[in-house]
């Protein structure tokens, strides 16, 4: 709306200054004057589209982005477990700190 | 006794058969040894110690990410985050003009910038681009696309978005994003385990993860932490005392060298690899899952560190350049295949390459045992006493040229016994062998021991020229080293469900693949590498009385060096090589080995000696001839026969017949009654 109303506010401005002129360059000007507004009519459609474009564009490139971003929840992973007992050295080599799981099953001997 | 006594308590944990809940406890050392422990001055015998979480995987997808849901999240992180970056993200429709203003207003009373006027939607956007660059263009897509975002999704999408990306640091060349993997890195917890001040401190790295970074600024860091929880009290989303309190928390950051939440990349992607391999699909899409694995952080600690240590000290020795070398290596326990470590580069805890999983390399001897295997499983034609011709050989292949197998002494070594063939790594004589039994036996030898890769029929394979990954030789040697039972390597002991149920997996199959009596002359022969063959240095770096099967391999001009063996309940392949596949100069025994006798000196080994079969005898034979010995030989080796194998005639160092009685097999059957 607003860019309407400048835009006929400046073809008004620009039809002075072409009055003014009007001895000069008379055949010239009265050529150009539904011209101007024309292209400028149109440069703004083209912008306005452009605008759009680039938006729909925007749109498209954050929507993906976003859409993207939505995995399952993960799953969380543990090494052995360990015990602390009685008579265990402190150290790396702890005879016996070796848990057997419920399901922990030797095949053979 | 009593300065000899710490206090500690055990972290609350959910174990598989039920939850434990936080447990002080005190123990009392004598030594190193723990002598006593203690819960409220009773007596007690053990503690069950919470497992380290060390990684977050999706096992259907292969990114790598800790997601939280909305849900999932503190309720005191999102105050504390809304609090600090977006008092008003509710309420504004992504952009907030009143916040810039705010911000503006702030920054220029203190004189410098102290809060940022983006919505948490407009940070979202900016962390969807790859670069930080500041220009005018960059801000106005950033807030279009922040108007766009809010058209389209939810406040509370946009903010478990957020949450789920946001930059939190750095470790090593990996990004840390999102506040689950913020919290696995820095504390080694998932987020819902944390407490005020952890959460304060999260939070604060949002502004910038390096500078206010834990570890290289503390004091800062803490700063920042206690201007979060100011906040928070000033605004009224937390009472004034619990800030208080909170702030006289320490950081709490776990120590940058047990950041375990990211410390075993290889060994999750073995993980991962199982996952895929032994569980339903659609098992795996619940969420929630809990995976208990068989690693060992003991284990992996002392391969992490023999690995480094030992190529660093291979490289000054030899004047190699400085970090030329890699390395892989994977520790296996040999009476379950339970993998309980895996290393898959010389800089451990950098995610990259996978070498332990992924890097196919040439084996050259470390095939050999199967060729032995495939001859021994024929008791009518070889035993270990077989003589063997090592002598130069021409064969032809199609398609490529002849193949002359030389040996890496250069010489040949004329009749030699199959054992010590075997031991000294002969190649002539294993390639004559092993055409003799035929490569497709061989082939068929490999399949039965677990390598499932195609593999071409070329005579050259006999002395190593296949490539296998390091995980793939660990497979083949846990059937030798677990008695000629085929066992899959596993790292996973079970995988809960939310609701502590186990899920079902693929059944596991242990097969006996190779008769025990073949299996313990494999075994012998394996032992006498160590005794008398390549692998000689072995002897003395390892406790006494701890039993040492392995062989070495090596591969044309030295490009890669490889041990595989086993002792004292665990089997360890190690291989040492250059990523661009340029020689190094080492063979098996003088890289390789040296890495893998550091690791298995650190572990804990059992010694004992391997039961023979009740089919197998023990009888002494002449070195020369692998006829029957007695005492009047010089050279003589007591090998282990499959009943009715062993050799009849006598060697001609021993006394005529009529003596032999004594001093032949009633001797070996009085051995075999003393040593079982």
């Amino acid at each position: 709306m607003s860019i309407a109303k400048k835009r006929t506010a400046s073809t008004k401005r620009k039809s002075k200054t072409t009055k003014r002129r009007r001895g000069r360059r008379k055949s010239a000007s009265r050529r150009r004057r539904p011209g101007m507004s024309y292209v400028i009519s149109r440069l703004g459609i083209a912008l306005a589209v452009m605008c759009l474009a680039y938006i729909v564009y925007l749109d498209i490139t954050i929507r993906n982005r976003f859409e993207g971003q939505r995995w399952p929840i993960p799953a969380h992973v543990y090494t052995l477990s360990k015990s602390c007992r009685n008579w265990a050295t402190a150290g790396l080599k702890t005879p016996g700190s070796r848990e057997a799981m419920p399901w922990q099953t030797t095949p053979y001997k | 006794m009593a300065n000899n006594a710490i206090q500690v308590t055990a972290r609350p944990f959910i174990f598989w058969d039920g939850a434990r809940p936080e447990l002080p406890f005190e123990v009392q050392f004598h030594g190193d040894r723990v002598a006593r422990l203690t819960r409220d001055s009773e007596p007690i015998d053990l503690v069950r110690l919470e497992p380290r979480l060390f990684g977050s995987v999706s096992p259907i997808d292969h990114e790598d990410r800790t997601l939280v849901r909305l849900d999932q999240v503190p309720r005191e992180l999102i105050h504390a985050l809304l609090t600090v970056e977006d008092r008003d993200f509710y309420s504004h429709i992504g952009i907030d003009p009143r916040g810039l203003a705010r911000a503006l207003w702030a920054n220029l009373s203190a004189g410098r910038v102290v809060q940022g006027g983006s919505t948490l939607t407009q940070q979202l956007v900016k962390n969807f681009y790859l670069t930080a660059e500041r220009t005018f263009t960059r801000k106005l897509n950033e807030m279009v696309m922040a108007l766009l975002l809010e058209i389209h999704y939810e406040k509370n999408e946009i903010l478990e978005a957020y949450l789920n990306e946001v930059y939190l640091g750095q470790a090593g060349s990996r990004a840390i994003h999102g506040f689950g993997l913020g919290s696995l890195f820095y504390f080694g917890r998932p987020l819902r385990e944390l407490k005020l001040p952890e959460i304060a401190l999260l939070v604060s790295l949002v502004r910038g993860p390096s500078l206010y970074n834990p570890y290289r600024h503390p004091e800062r860091s803490r700063e920042r932490r206690d201007l979060v929880l100011n906040k928070m009290s000033e605004l009224g989303v937390t009472d004034r005392q619990t800030a208080q309190q909170a702030k006289m928390a320490p950081l709490g950051v776990s120590s940058e060298g047990v950041q375990s939440a990211l410390a075993y990349p290889a060994y999750l992607g073995f993980v991962r690899q199982q996952l895929r391999q032994d569980y339903r699909e659609q098992d795996l899409r619940t969420e929630g899952l809990r995976i208990f694995t068989t690693l060992d952080p003991d284990v992996q600690r002392a391969t992490e560190s023999a690995v480094r240590q030992r190529l660093t000290a291979i490289e000054r020795a030899r004047k190699l350049p400085q970090g030329t070398l890699e390395a892989a290596a994977v520790v296996v326990r040999s009476d379950s295949g339970e993998v309980a470590a895996m290393v898959g580069a010389r800089k451990s805890r950098f995610a990259g390459f996978n070498r332990a999983l992924d890097a196919q390399r040439p084996v050259g001897s470390l095939i050999k045992p199967v060729v032995y295997l495939a001859a021994l499983q024929q008791p009518q034609r070889y035993t270990l006493a077989t003589l063997l011709e090592d002598a130069p050989l021409r064969v032809k292949q199609a398609g490529s040229p002849d193949w002359t197998p030389k040996n890496y002494d250069k010489q040949f070594h004329g009749q030699v016994l199959l054992i010590r063939s075997l031991a000294q790594s002969y190649n002539a004589s294993t390639a004559r062998l092993g055409m003799a039994v035929g490569v497709d036996t061989v082939i068929a030898e490999m399949r039965q021991l677990g390598i499932s890769r195609r593999l071409q029929p070329f005579p050259s394979l006999l002395l190593g020229a296949i490539e296998l990954t390091p995980v793939e030789v660990a497979q083949m040697y846990l059937t030798f080293a677990s008695g000629g039972f085929r066992t899959p390597l596993r790292s996973i002991r079970s995988v809960l469900s939310q609701g502590q149920q186990p899920l079902a997996r693929y059944p596991l199959s242990v097969e006996q693949v190779i008769e025990p009596g073949p299996m313990a002359l494999l075994n012998y022969g394996l032992q006498e590498v160590v005794r008398s063959g390549t692998a000689q240095v072995l002897r003395g770096r390892l406790p006494e009385g701890v039993r040492v099967s392995g062989k070495t391999g090596t591969t044309d001009d030295y490009r890669d060096s490889w041990f595989a063996g086993y002792a004292g309940g665990y089997l360890t392949v190690v291989w040492v090589g250059r990523d661009d596949n340029e020689s190094v100069g080492l063979s098996g025994a003088s890289g390789a080995m040296l890495v893998w006798a550091d690791i298995m000196r650190r572990l804990d080994l059992h010694t004992g000696e391997f039961p023979l079969p009740v089919d197998v005898e023990l009888v002494a034979v002449d070195l020369g001839t692998g006829r029957l010995a007695d005492k009047h030989c010089e050279d003589v080796i007591e090998l282990p026969f499959i009943v009715g194998s062993a050799p009849t005639e006598r060697a001609p160092c021993a006394s005529p017949q009529i003596n032999g009685k004594v001093g032949g097999k009633v001797r070996n059957w009085l051995d075999r009654l003393f040593r079982r």
